[in-house]
């Protein structure tokens, strides 16, 4: 009687084929390179006031007022003022007074690039209280 | 004296090593990369020559020409914005919110979504902007 020969498997080898994951590696690292994009986190910073916490009281002397109307004209203590000095001038405001507040008024219907533009002023004038109200 | 020949340099890519460097910066993308949901919102962003740049804990607020409130690639109103920002806040009560608003947008609508994220206790706030020279 003839017996039918079982073949053996042939033993896997313990080799990993290194070129053909060298080229799966680039290949993903193609594809994140081409996707990725720099998430965008530039901007102005803000610490808005708690509520829950009692307000802070300021000395009326050390407040100045800007105020913005919708058209995008400007007044510094009721004084008519250029958007583009707004900064210049708070800052001479600020070397006179080291603890200055401002008190941005700023009109809803003004234009959001206006309205950045006016805090852009503040910060660049180095004061650090801001007060945000919406006319 | 004989004078020994230099041995000819040979054509062979050490690829174990390639592999690791590859491998490395498989990894480093991977790590870093987050997926964009929110590039189709059109936002035309104001600039500003005190912009600062973060890297805390964040989460994006934007608010196209049409005052529609998008987080997370989704469009919401006041209340669904309230409650996003609420359980931001609860998850960290550090986190920021980054408002990304079309210049042309009246302020009106940006001091809503401020207010409502303050009143959600998100208080820490980041007005986007592109950088101007100074």
């Amino acid at each position: 009687m003839r017996m039918v020969r079982i073949k053996r498997g042939a033993k896997p080898t313990g080799e990993i084929t290194i070129a053909s994951m060298s080229d799966v590696a680039f290949l993903l690292i193609i594809f994140f390179l081409v996707t990725s994009i720099f998430l965008l986190k530039d901007g102005l910073h803000l610490a808005l006031p708690d509520t829950t916490k009692p307000a802070t009281v300021v000395s009326p002397g050390d407040v100045v007022t800007v105020a913005v109307r919708k058209d995008g004209a400007a007044t510094l203590d009721g004084k008519r003022a250029q958007m583009d000095e707004l900064g210049r001038l708070l800052g001479e405001k600020r070397a006179e007074k080291a603890g200055l507040v401002v008190l941005l008024k700023l009109s809803g219907e003004l234009p959001y690039g206006t309205a950045v533009k006016a805090i852009d002023a503040v910060k660049t004038a180095g004061v650090t209280k801001l007060s945000l109200r919406m006319e | 004296m004989l004078i020994p020949r230099r041995q000819k340099p040979k054509g062979i890519m050490p690829l174990p090593s390639m592999a690791d460097i590859a491998f490395i910066l498989l990894v480093f993308f991977i790590l870093t990369s987050t997926i964009d949901i929110e590039r189709n919102i059109p936002v035309a962003l104001p600039g500003a020559r005190s912009t600062e740049s973060g890297s805390k804990k964040y989460f994006h607020v934007w608010i196209d020409a049409g005052g529609d409130c998008f987080v997370r690639g989704g469009r919401m109103d006041r209340g669904g914005l309230y409650r996003a920002a609420k359980y931001r806040a609860a998850d960290n009560p550090d986190v920021r919110a980054m408002i990304g608003a079309d210049a042309n947008l009246p302020y009106r609508r940006v001091n809503e979504a401020m207010e409502t994220l303050r009143d959600a206790g998100v208080y820490n706030i980041v007005l986007l902007s592109r950088k101007e020279a100074r």
